[in-house]
């Protein structure tokens, strides 16, 4: 099968896992549950197989352009989850973080995105590509992860009143927490991807480790933000809603540093 | 002195100071960084004196910004250090007595009796503890035993690890910016310039550019000598992602471009009617030459690689690159002009329209050659080191922070009666579930064992 082939299986079983898992969440019947996450399993490795025949096909890393990237990050949406799930059991937390990789997976599906193989620019012809862009991706889906338990927190904390009759994996407590399980795995791989790994990139490529380019700028913001919930959370003792909004804060900087730095800023960081 | 160490051990001051990096920082994105004060002046109006003058416009080597860094800087130091001692205390000092109803206070706590004696008991305990990894004191007073075990200690430090990188990172930054170096040198072929600062020169042998099918390009390769005393110490073929390391200093492909002071350039004349012929010649930009025994003379004036007219109507060159190259010429013949005018390279359909009078002379511009240069970035920055080191330490203590953390359990074994009596508790941090499961499961093995 082509790559393309592969990309559009793993979105139908994205979409189809989402909707299994939305039945859950009204249902409460496990196996909905149960089927949704082996569905997402599923389509999790034919993803991986349409990341693995871009590669081949390109000669390069399959995340070269916004298409690929899109793509890629959207695999490590899905890996974030299945591991998530797999630790954690964050089941009703699922169905909205699968909306995300929806999100993503369409976005790169538009026909607005080039999807033709390009050679690459002298700049990104290094190891160093693989190392930086995959690692930070995969911290900042970590991140989008904590972005949706802590918004069902902000959701169902409100809600606490009303509904009296609390789902037992939806507590707020368990969604603080594993919000906070999240920003764990996600901050040490954006540490590692976004600032050292791509300070020793610009030093070999730009022959500078730090240039204040606006890419550089808004990941170095989005570690502060983050830097910011961890300190007021382990050592000031913030929790909940506090420390939600500041989750949600970081969240939407990484986006920001992934996608609008592009679009709004220029820099050298342009090609992607 | 005191209230200084007071104010910035602060954990308030730490989260203020870091809120208002994150604003400062933001501003510098909003804000575009080290234009001209024209371009100012142009999008911010009466504000842009205000901009300049407070360092906006170059926020990140501002005194006020750097000012922040260095508060930050002293605020980590001053925390770590407050905090520093206890730890240290907690973790080669530790004391091993305790009293029941301090155990009794932990979230872990266990209290029970077993048939066995108060050493067997002691032992077997240890044996367990010791197999999963605890590294276990002990100590004895009256017949009351004490135990301390402990894992992963080292997790303890994880924090103080990442900021000791900060503070090693933030300090290359700042070596950087005082002490580091960095310039651009072009080089044509065979061309050899000095190395700013230094006794030795360099030298380019070689400049290609590499194209992939498409036409872009794929790859800029410089073959560089370094030569000290006229001898060359080392020669190394750099390009983009590998540059040249020598003492320190390091040469990076940072560009390319093409001398375009006085290309070379070839014509073909054509005349189709009256003593028809053709002729094609080479000369170079600002080189008269003449043919058909002087005849007929061709005078290239100026030369623009990319061409593009003003708003005022004026020639001038939009970029660098050949992307539009264009050629004015002037052609006399027998003394009298007969054409002078715009040739372009790339679209001959717009070459100001051929032959006046009536020579009926047409020309075309149909090569081009220029000198192609290597622009070498030179570099020396003694921060980076730091700046590595740095990042090792951050993420050591990013890992032994949020993966390895410590566990701690205490035990107060003594005779109660026939039987002998054991209080168990134990703290953890983090991860406090797992460790609740292992504590479970070591007070299980040991009372099945008994």
């Amino acid at each position: 099968m082509t790559e393309s082939a592969l990309f559009f299986c793993a979105f139908i079983l994205y979409a189809v896992s989402a909707a299994f898992l939305f039945v859950y969440l009204f249902s409460e019947k496990d196996k909905w549950a149960r089927t949704g996450y082996q569905i997402i399993f599923a389509g999790f490795i034919i993803h991986t197989a349409a990341l693995a025949a871009r590669t081949l096909e390109s000669g390069h890393a399959p995340f070269t352009n916004m298409y690929e990237s899109l793509s890629f990050l959207a695999w490590c949406g899905a890996f974030a989850y299945v591991s998530m799930e797999g630790k954690y059991k964050i089941r009703k937390a699922g169905p909205y973080f699968i909306l995300i990789i929806i999100v993503l997976m369409a976005l790169a599906s538009s026909p607005l995105m080039p999807k033709e193989v390009r050679p690459l620019m002298p700049a990104l012809q290094s190891y160093w590509l693989w190392l930086h862009v995959s690692v930070t991706l995969m911290g900042e889906a970590f991140f989008a992860m904590a972005f949706v338990t802590s918004i069902l927190y902000l959701i169902t904390k409100s809600k606490k009143s009303i509904r009296s009759k609390q789902k037992k994996d939806l507590t707020p407590e368990r969604l603080d927490f594993i919000s906070y399980k999240c920003i764990a795995v996600g901050f040490p791989l954006f540490t590692l991807g976004g600032l050292v790994f791509g300070m020793i990139w610009a030093y070999k490529a730009w022959g500078r480790y730090w240039g204040w380019d606006p890419k550089e700028v808004w990941s170095l913001i989005t570690w502060f933000v983050f830097a910011l919930y961890l300190h007021t959370r382990l050592v000031m003792g913030w929790k909940g809603k506090r420390s939600a909004i500041t989750a949600i804060i970081g969240f939407l900087a990484a986006l920001f540093t992934y996608f609008g730095v592009n679009y709004l800023l220029a820099g050298l960081h342009s090609y992607l | 002195m005191n209230s200084f160490v007071k104010f910035f051990s602060s954990i308030k001051v730490s989260i203020f100071l870091l809120i208002i990096i994150t604003l400062a920082t933001t501003l510098g994105t909003l804000i575009p960084q080290g234009r001209s004060v024209e371009a100012y002046t142009e999008k911010y109006g009466d504000w842009a004196p205000f901009l300049i003058k407070s360092g906006i416009t170059r926020l990140y080597q501002s005194p006020w910004y750097l000012f922040l860094l260095l508060l930050f800087f002293i605020n980590i130091i001053v925390c770590s250090l407050t905090r520093i001692k206890k730890k240290f205390t907690q973790a080669f000092k530790p004391q091993i007595m305790t009293e029941e109803r301090k155990l009794e206070t932990l979230s872990l706590k266990k209290t029970f009796t077993c048939p066995q004696s108060v050493s067997q008991a002691e032992k077997r305990l240890k044996e367990i503890l010791s197999s999963r990894g605890y590294k276990v004191k002990e100590q004895s007073t009256q017949g009351i035993f004490f135990l301390l075990a402990r894992k992963r200690f080292s997790g303890l430090f994880g924090s103080d690890i990442v900021h000791l990188g900060i503070l090693i990172v933030i300090l290359g930054g700042f070596i950087s910016g005082a002490a580091g170096f960095r310039e651009n040198i072009a080089l044509a072929a065979e061309e050899t310039k000095s190395v700013p600062g230094t006794d030795f020169f360099l030298k380019l042998n070689r400049f290609e550019t590499h194209y992939y099918r498409d036409r872009s390009v794929k790859d800029w390769k410089s073959t560089l000598s370094l030569i000290k005393n006229s001898k060359i110490i080392m020669t190394k073929t750099i390009e983009v992602n590998h540059p040249l390391s020598y003492k320190g200093f390091v040469f990076y492909q940072s560009g390319y471009g093409w001398d375009w002071r006085n290309p070379e350039v070839e014509l073909v004349m054509e005349r189709k009617t009256e003593n028809p012929f053709s002729e094609s010649i080479r000369t170079i930009v600002g080189e008269k030459k003449s043919i058909k025994e002087k005849e007929i003379e061709i005078d290239p004036l100026y030369f623009v690689p990319d061409f593009v007219l003003t708003e005022e109507n004026k020639v001038t060159t939009r970029s660098l690159e050949p992307n539009n190259p264009a050629l004015y010429v002037k052609i006399s013949e027998k003394g009298e002009i007969v054409f002078a005018g715009w040739l372009f390279l790339k679209y001959p359909e717009f070459n100001t329209r051929n032959s006046q009078g009536d020579s009926f002379l047409s020309v075309e511009f149909k090569d081009l050659k220029a000198e192609p240069y290597s622009i070498i970035q030179i570099a020396k920055d003694p921060g980076v080191p730091f700046i590595w080191a740095g990042c090792f330490f951050v993420m050591t203590g990013l890992f032994l922070a949020f993966y390895f953390i410590p566990r701690q359990l205490r035990f107060l074994i003594k005779k109660e009666n026939q039987y002998t009596r054991v209080s168990a508790g134990g703290t953890a941090a983090k991860a406090k579930d797992s460790f609740k499961r292992e504590f479970d499961k070591i007070i299980q093995s040991f009372r099945r064992t008994g």
